[in-house]
């Protein structure tokens, strides 16, 4: 009794294609295509679209052909784009911009069922690689309808003479039986390791550089992208003590802040040898267990509250306190860590200290030495000078802008007793600059404050607005500490936000649009909240869901041990799945007729007039005659009976479309339930 | 109802008086272009109905009185040798109408009986190795006694398979034969002319155009398909009697005012379509032992 999809014969398949067809496979490349041209082949995509346009002229003139010389032309266009494309922008880019190419040449000569399959399996290649680069939950379904709506082109093929409508609801069914299919696949289907890298292409590097000019934080923060995202086990630190450490800056050269050799060669060993340090003794302190899931970056650089450790493979202590990639980020990567509380932080090597955080530019800032002079002759301690200058930068006329002045050679000196407004990298550079000038060891670390609590997914999100730079300071038995001169300026930034701090005008002014912007509106705060977290869960779950967790996943649902018993109930699972997924198709392509819907109702209504008031039908009788033996007096069971028996006749016997039918089943149904 | 259809069995009703149901299937055979046969006892008003009917539609028609000395030759007609031209002429006779009344039919001896019925059959006549057409289109109202009666040659099963219906009459109402008998004055049925001939076949083809759904169509093949299979019918329907079925139905629909044929039309008119074709000897129309009532009665119009 039902109606199975007529797939074409052989000799059908090579028919010319239909409309619908060619429909379905522009909607499809639409969406992958805009994804190309996003990623840097705006060229190519260009090419594909004129070819898609001059292949449409078909449909509009039977009789059009191509000229020769054009052919020509097109070929040779094709190939000046692939080889520009290849010379300017390297082998990835290249190798996208041939296939969208030859995407292009396959449509404009697009006739048989034989190119359009072959159109059809590059789209889906290029929509897989597409997710390479857009892994956020959104761009994966529009990329998934993108993939669907290719297959569904094949399927528009095969239903030839289908309405256009009919064929999506067709393909929707068969997508709603692939979907627990294909979750079951992910779910425990073993995860293979890539089979290629993604090659790490230094211009698209986001995030941190590993080089602080001052004003470079200040420009960062005009952007409201994700840096990470960070997820507490049991507890978290109080939002201002989220100083997340990325890496320190120990040369100076008057104008930037520089990795030095040394932890250089660290970095080499981290990525060669995949070797890095074990902080030992660190047991006995307090401690925060935390997850992060980092957005890729293309760099090394990881995040971690001091004093961070990881146990996870690929994830390296650097002697600078720092956790360090011995991947580039070339994809969202997540790791789980440990922070020790440990006020003072130990030097590993202490006989590179000085020589490492005490170096100077060769350039002199002449003010700031004199003034520093002076300050080191009134105070009687290191801490009674340090104190000197943080409350100089409180006590002073200094501001915390997101868009300070342009400073003047020598920079220190400019912004010290001239322009006075600055970022958290002119309070940092200043403040360590002044500390190494008194002989204090000191540098820089970058990295980012604070964090957007989610309570929906409890966890933070930090943004790069949320960048930051701070100092630390080194002195014998003390160690390492913290000291944040931002603090002493713009005390909001620590204790609230960046927003609170600058204002909301200045706040991502001149960044892209974003949503955080208008976070006064509680309705967009929640929904931009609501998306965030459904992203983070993607992330989490889909995403990350590598063989540890599959291991785990299937550890939980199994059990750890493998028995008979296991097994049999394994594969009993997976019967009543299959069956399940049968008899949900079979549900889902039963012929939906109303001619079975009409009887039931009729049956239904003689029924209900049986037992509601007695009167049974005769074999012969039809619903209308059934009036003739109701009781006269009953007028309100006949004009319900008439209108009843009369839509039932209208629906079986006259000549009606399906929509008008469908819409007098829907008052038979009220009339019968009112009976 | 339909208006027109309403207006014409009125008309009859006024000569035919109490026999509303019976004017109405005659009706309805007209306007599916079939052949009617009159059947029963003498004086029952069955030459009123079909002389009335035949005015009503505006058919000009001739009657014959069927007798067992009539030949086929006075039905039909016959070639005469003209001395003057030396060649034979032919003569039409009265079947060269568009409307034939034939009276007392199984009075008629067999050889009569079918050079009738195969004109009916194939519109035309051969005379002489020429091919006459008839009018088109051409109408037969027979008329018959009761087989029993004395002096009657009753019609084989296959001739009377071409009447697509077979009506009778039965003794009018108490009220009915009251107001007959109370008219005293004689009727002109040149009065009774509702409309004209060619308002008839406007009418038959609004009524071939008649919607039949694909359930009632199986229906009526349910109800045919009974009679063969089961034993209880000696006699089966014909494809024959499916597409008199239907033609019927259409008609019965269309002067019902619907636009489409229900299982209710093809109840309406099924006795008097299959009555004749299942059991050939006279039974009283509707009575309990008629086989088609028994055929409709185990077929439920619901479960199809």
């Amino acid at each position: 009794m039902y109606k199975q999809i007529q797939l074409a014969t052989h000799s059908e398949i090579n028919q010319a294609l239909s409309f619908n067809t060619y429909i379905f496979l522009l909607l499809a490349s639409s969406v992958v295509m805009t994804y190309q041209a996003m990623e840097n082949n705006f060229e190519a995509v260009a090419f594909f679209v004129f070819c898609a346009l001059i292949r449409s002229l078909y449909w509009l003139q039977s009789d059009f052909r191509l000229n020769q010389l054009f052919t020509y032309l097109i070929y040779a266009v094709s190939c000046f784009l692939i080889s520009t494309k290849f010379v300017s922008s390297g082998i990835l880019n290249g190798l996208f911009s041939l296939l969208i190419c030859l995407q292009a040449l396959t449509i404009i000569k697009l006739r048989h069922f034989r190119e359009l399959k072959t159109l059809v399996w590059v789209h889906l290649f290029l929509t897989a690689a597409s997710l390479l680069f857009y892994l956020q939950i959104q761009h994966a379904v529009l990329l998934l309808i993108s993939a669907i709506l290719a297959l569904a082109c094949l399927l528009a093929h095969f239903l030839a003479g289908e309405h256009f409508k009919q064929v999506l609801n067709q393909m929707l069914k068969l997508v709603l039986i692939a979907l627990p299919i294909g979750i079951v696949l992910f779910l425990v289907m073993p995860k293979l390791p890539p089979l290629w890298k993604m090659p790490k292409v230094q211009s698209q590097t986001r995030g941190l550089q590993d080089e602080l000019s001052l004003g470079d934080l200040a420009a960062l923060s005009q952007s409201s992208n994700l840096a990470f995202r960070a997820s507490f086990k049991d507890k978290a630190p109080e939002i201002n003590q989220l100083y997340w450490r990325s890496f320190t800056l120990q040369h100076f050269d008057g104008t930037t802040w520089r990795r030095n050799r040394y932890m250089e060669s660290w970095q080499a060993v981290a990525e060669k040898k995949r070797q890095g340090l074990k902080w030992n003794n660190l047991q006995d302190t307090d401690f925060f267990e935390y997850q992060i899931i980092t957005e890729a970056s293309f760099q090394h650089w990881l995040f971690g509250l001091d004093l961070a450790t990881s146990h996870q493979i690929g994830v390296l202590s650097l002697p600078d306190f720092g956790l360090y990639a011995a991947e580039p980020l070339t994809k969202r990567f997540q790791y789980s860590a440990k922070s020790y509380v440990i006020k003072n932080l130990p030097e590993y090597d202490t006989v590179n200290i000085d020589k490492l955080n005490l170096q100077l530019p060769s350039h002199k800032n002449p003010k700031t030495a004199e003034w520093v002079l002076n300050l080191q002759q009134n105070s009687n301690s290191d801490d009674d000078f340090i104190n000197k200058v943080l409350t100089h930068f409180n006590q002073q006329a200094f501001y915390y802008s997101l868009k300070p002045q342009q400073l003047t050679y020598p920079l220190i000196d400019d912004f010290m007793f001239n322009t006075r407004t600055g970022f958290c990298e002119h309070y940092a550079s200043a403040f360590t600059y002044i500390m190494r000038l008194a002989g204090i060891p000191a540098r820089v670390v970058v990295g980012y404050l604070g964090g957007e609590y989610n309570p929906a997914g409890d966890y933070y999100s930090v943004y790069q607005f949320d960048a930051h730079a701070w100092s630390e300071i080194w002195q014998a038995g003390k160690g390492w500490q913290r000291v944040d001169p931002t603090l002493y300026v713009a005390p909001q930034r620590i204790g609230v936000n960046l927003q609170h701090a600058v204002g909301n005008d200045e706040f991502l002014a001149e960044g892209d649009f974003s949503l955080i912007k208008y976070d006064q509106f509680v309705a967009v705060k929640t929904a931009r909240m609501l998306l965030a977290n459904l992203d983070y869960q993607w992330t989490r779950w889909v995403l990350n869901y590598d063989t540890k967790t599959q291991k785990n996943f299937l550890k939980q649902l199994f059990g750890d041990t493998n028995n008979m018993w296991q097994s049999i109930i394994l594969i009993a699972l997976f019967f009543i799945l299959f069956a399940m997924i049968s008899f949900f198709s079979w549900w889902l392509f039963r012929a939906k007729n109303s001619r079975s819907e009409i009887i039931k109702l009729q049956d239904l209504a003689l029924n209900k007039l049986n037992t509601h008031y007695g009167l049974a039908k005769e074999t012969q009788q039809t619903p209308t005659q059934l009036l003739a033996i109701m009781s006269s007096e009953d007028t309100e069971l006949i004009s319900r009976w008439q209108r009843i028996s009369l839509l039932i006749e209208e629906i079986r016997f006259s000549e009606l479309t399906e929509p008008a039918i469908k819409i007098k089943l829907k008052q038979l149904k009220v009339l019968i339930k009112n009976l | 109802m339909d208006k027109q259809c309403q207006q014409i069995i009125k008309k009859i009703s006024q000569v035919v008086i109490g026999k509303e149901e019976q004017v109405r299937l005659a009706l309805a055979c007209l306007l599916a272009k079939g052949h009617l046969l009159i059947e029963d006892l003498p004086g029952m008003g069955k030459t009123t109905l079909s002389h009335t009917l035949a005015s009503a539609v505006g058919m000009s028609y001739n009657r014959v009185q069927f007798t067992s000395d009539l030949l086929p030759a006075d039905i039909i007609g016959v070639s005469i040798f003209k001395a003057d031209t030396h060649e034979f002429k032919f003569h039409p006779g009265p079947i060269f109408s568009q409307l034939l009344l034939a009276d007392e039919i199984n009075r008629a001896s067999p050889k009569t009986q079918s050079a009738l019925l195969e004109a009916m059959a194939e519109n035309q006549v051969s005379v002489d190795g020429t091919t006459y057409p008839l009018e088109s289109p051409f109408f037969v109202i027979a008329t018959q006694n009761p087989q029993f009666q004395s002096g009657t040659y009753p019609l084989p099963e296959s001739q009377l398979d071409r009447f697509l219906m077979r009506i009778s009459l039965g003794f009018p109402p108490h009220q009915a034969e009251l107001s007959m008998l109370k008219r005293q004055t004689q009727i002109d049925l040149s009065d009774y002319n509702c409309i004209s001939y060619e308002e008839l076949a406007t009418l038959q083809a609004k009524v071939e155009s008649i919607y039949a759904s694909d359930e009632v169509l199986n229906y009526i093949l349910a109800l045919v398909n009974l009679s063969r299979e089961s034993r209880d019918f000696p006699l089966s329907l014909s494809p024959r009697a499916s597409l008199a079925i239907l033609a019927a139905a259409k008609a019965w629909a269309y002067i019902d005012g619907a636009e489409y044929v229900t299982p209710d039309h093809v109840q309406a008119i099924f006795l008097a379509v299959t009555e004749h074709r299942l059991s050939p000897s006279f039974v009283e129309s509707g009575s309990t032992d008629s086989l088609s009532v028994k055929l409709l009665n185990s077929v439920d119009p619901t479960q199809i």
